[in-house]
């Protein structure tokens, strides 16, 4: 018995039947198709600092199906829907700062399609180096030291940190604020090292060469404990960004500036850095929440 | 002209529809359909990348569809190239990954490892008799 050649075929109007261009065929028996098994849609949120969320889907196929996945953003372009795989950048609505990197991925697995977004920049987050400090103490020749703040034995000393192109809304909602100032090391005495810090009051602050300009009614004292070797130093300054964003002519990418002044510490009590090698780092991290959405496709077919 | 064709509901949904989704088939729409799948796995050494290439000669550039398992054994088969956290530094991020590409007598699919041994990854593919045009 030989086997007939049969089936089904319908092309598309106008072709012929004959047609060796598979394209002009709608449907041919000859030719399995994806079958849909179900499509779903799950959200999960990156909240302020955050950089990843996924959504797990159960198919219960008890084998691995082929699939296809959307996601997209609130906030983000209108919300549009991507396909995945995908690497998006661009900047969130609502906020000035082009900084927001995304990266979807999904797979499959036996019971589940899992698909992930991961953010290459922390949520609402962004961090800005020094780029301008004003030393009222530091010595001289070719490896200076400074002292960010404390008693070298001359009196109290201060210094004025300069940040340029701040990328926060004006009266934006913070979850925190910090400085952080890396590569520093204690006085040689065993006590506190007591310093307030404050935020410079300006719109747009120019560069720092004293420490006579108006600072905010925002300040925080604290003392500082001696730590042995290089070690790195932050504090909190989340009320004084706050009111210098609340100013009223701030905007986005202006320009903010911070003094890190002595509190009466005793002599021999400081923190201080090599001026060739400390850097200091302002980490500003604003109130929010992104809900991310994917859209999954499911085929009957297997992978494998 | 007449018009005629052949319709294929689905449960619950009148053959007057207009909506396209409402039809299990409809023969005034082409199907996406599968002219080729399968699936393979190849070995590839630490810091290199191999190359697979399938021919379709189909004459146009078709859709096509891949799954790759990059991590062996792990059971879960990524869509498309699997995109690093940083895809500048896609290639000493210490993972495995691939793209592909496709012409109208080709699809190739390229795996790259960089996870400090060897590897074989297990890929899938379907390569759809359209071009989607």
């Amino acid at each position: 018995m030989t086997a007939l050649d049969y089936g089904i075929k319908v092309v598309k109007a106008g072709k012929s039947i004959t047609s060796t261009d598979l394209r002009d065929i709608i449907m041919s028996s000859k030719y399995s198709m994806l079958k849909q098994h179900s499509t779903t849609t799950g959200s999960a949120t990156i909240s302020q600092g955050g950089t990843s969320c996924y959504v797990d889907f159960s198919h219960s196929l008890g084998y691995i199906p082929a699939f296809l996945a959307y996601v997209s953003v609130s906030g983000f372009e209108s919300s549009k829907e991507r396909m995945i795989p995908n690497y998006s950048w661009g900047s969130i609505a609502g906020s000035e700062e082009y900084n927001f990197f995304g990266i979807s991925n999904a797979y499959a697995n036996s019971s589940t399609i899992r698909c992930s977004y991961n953010l290459a920049v922390p949520y609402n987050t962004v961090a800005y180096d020094a780029d301008g400090v004003f030393w009222e103490y530091q010595t001289g020749g070719d490896d200076p030291v400074g002292v960010v703040f404390g008693n070298p034995g001359e009196g109290g000393k201060s210094t004025g940190w300069h940040f340029s192109g701040v990328q926060v809304p004006k009266d934006s909602a913070l979850t925190s604020a910090q400085i952080e100032i890396k590569n520093v090391f204690s006085g040689p005495t065993n006590s506190d090292t007591k310093y307030k810090i404050w935020g410079i009051d300006e719109d747009n602050v120019g560069d720092i060469n004293d420490l006579g300009k108006s600072t905010t009614d925002a300040y925080d004292a604290r003392n500082q404990a001696k730590v042995g070797g290089f070690w790195n130093f932050g504090t909190d300054c989340k009320d004084q960004v706050a009111e210098i964003i609340a100013r009223n002519n701030w905007a986005a990418g202006n320009n903010m500036g911070f003094y890190i002044r002595d509190d009466a510490s005793v002599s021999g009590a400081y923190v201080g850095a090599a001026l060739n090698s400390v850097s200091a780092t302002l980490t500003v991290v604003r109130t929010g929440t992104i809900t991310v959405t994917f859209r999954v496709i499911i085929f009957k077919d297997k992978i494998l | 002209m007449a018009d005629w064709g052949l319709k294929v509901m689905v449960d619950g949904k009148s053959v007057d529809s207009v909506e396209p989704r409402d039809f299990a088939f409809n023969s005034q729409y082409a199907i996406v359909k599968i002219f080729m799948e399968g699936s393979g796995n190849i070995t590839v050494a630490d810091s290199e990348y191999q190359t697979v290439t399938i021919t379709h000669n189909l004459g146009f550039i078709p859709i096509a569809l891949a799954y790759c398992e990059n991590v062996p054994s792990s059971g879960n088969y990524y869509i498309g190239s699997y995109l690093a956290s940083n895809p500048i530094a896609i290639l000493n991020s210490g993972i495995t990954s691939y793209d592909s590409y496709l012409t109208t007598t080709t699809t190739v699919i390229k795996f790259y490892n960089n996870s400090g041994t060897s590897r074989t990854m297990v890929y899938k593919y379907y390569i759809f008799a359209d071009d989607g045009a």
